[in-house]
């Protein structure tokens, strides 16, 4: 279980997030919504320890284990993942090499390359990756739906116990949406891994079905409910609860 | 062979050279080998202590040359870490490719097989000194 303690996070000196308590458990899937600039970003930056994101006040626990300090490498040892928004291309790295280094830093002892080829073919077909994919640069010329897959890829391999996905359908269209939700839903199956799925759409969360819903507006958590609310935002927009516009709200990068 | 297998593979050899594992040299070896290509000049050294049993307690290998040659032997080292010399013996050329897990021309396959014929070599000349 993920437990956000009343969170507090600034940018640069400014607060972005204010008071932000949550909880995701093992086997949970929290959609988290909100307008442009609310910081639902902010949020995934900071639970993964982004260095630019400093946390004020507040605690994140993983498992009960206070990781509020730790570097983002150890965070993600610890069980946590994030599937970012915008990844970033390595040339000269390639995806495969990319996945058993990411693999092998959460182990003792390395995974046999059998093993691993075994497990990865898998997920790899899951998601309909061709296999030439392996041997390409880690995002270095893909699609926006290769880009995402691959993220998915990286959560199936890394079996997080508890998985920020930030606007992973973004970008992609409808079939790789579909596939991404396919990987989305077997990684909680297989692993019972908690899920955090930040998104402005209702369309993905017909296929990644949340077992909240819960709405952020200007760094605040606003609202919390049930499939209800992802109806009344995709009908009448944020406005349905009182949540202005936010046109002059500052965009994080 | 499909090309993601390949591709592994051939990053699981070059992360074992320039990654090795148990490189080095054993203190007190009861086995003490080496050898090399004289075409290709790769060289390996290997060095063994064994246990009251006869079993492979500590093994660490030592060398220079192409990462087929260094990888290889430093996969050897891994998997035969803990075994009886007897069982050592029953393993087949055959099993140390399988563990490259990359077609090789037949040249390199000297290569390969360097740390597997030292190893060999330096059982031999242990069980021949004992008698």
């Amino acid at each position: 279980m993920l437990e956000i303690k009343n969170l507090e996070v600034s940018v640069e000196g400014k607060k972005i997030l204010d008071n932000v308590s949550l909880r995701i458990k093992k086997d949970e899937i929290v959609a988290l919504m909100g307008p442009n600039g609310s910081g639902k970003s902010t949020l995934a930056y900071a639970l993964m320890g982004h260095p630019k994101y400093e946390i004020t006040s507040g605690r994140i626990l993983l498992d009960g284990k206070d990781i509020t300090e730790m570097a983002p490498d150890e965070r993600a040892r610890t069980g946590l993942f994030l599937a970012f928004q915008y990844p970033q291309a390595v040339p000269g790295v390639s995806m495969s090499n990319f996945l058993r280094t990411a693999v092998n830093a959460q182990r003792d002892k390395p995974m046999p390359v059998p093993e691993f080829l075994a497990k990865v073919k898998e997920k790899m077909a899951l998601l309909r990756m061709d296999k030439s994919f392996a041997s390409r640069y880690l995002n270095d010329g893909f699609s926006g739906g290769e880009k995402k897959r691959a993220e998915i890829l990286q959560m199936a391999m890394l079996e997080p116990k508890i998985a920020v996905l930030d606007e992973t359908d973004s970008g992609t269209d409808v079939d790789a949406m579909r596939t991404i939700a396919a990987g989305i839903n077997k990684v909680k199956e297989d692993f019972k891994t908690g899920i955090l799925i930040i998104t402005h759409y209702k369309r993905i969360l017909e296929y990644v079905k949340p077992d909240r819903v819960i709405i952020i507006a200007k760094g605040k958590i606003a609202v919390e409910g049930g499939d209800e609310v992802i109806d009344m935002i995709e009908e009448k927009g944020y406005k349905a609860f009182g949540i202005d516009d936010y046109e002059e709200a500052q965009t994080i990068l | 062979m499909d090309i993601l297998a390949e591709q592994m593979y051939r990053e699981n050899i070059m992360d074992y050279y320039k990654n090795p594992r148990n490189k080095g040299k054993v203190k007190d070896a009861d086995i003490e080998f080496r050898d090399n290509n004289p075409l290709c000049g790769d060289e390996i050294e290997i060095t063994v202590k064994l246990d009251k049993d006869k079993k492979i307690a500590e093994i660490k290998f030592d060398g220079k040359g192409c990462a087929i040659s260094q990888a290889a032997a430093s996969m050897l080292t891994e998997k035969i870490l803990g075994m009886k010399l007897a069982d050592v013996k029953k393993i087949k050329k055959d099993e140390v490719l399988e563990m490259l897990g990359i077609p090789l021309q037949p040249i390199r396959v000297k290569c390969a097989l360097l740390g597997f014929k030292v190893m060999e070599g330096g059982i031999f000349l242990y069980e021949s000194r004992k008698r």
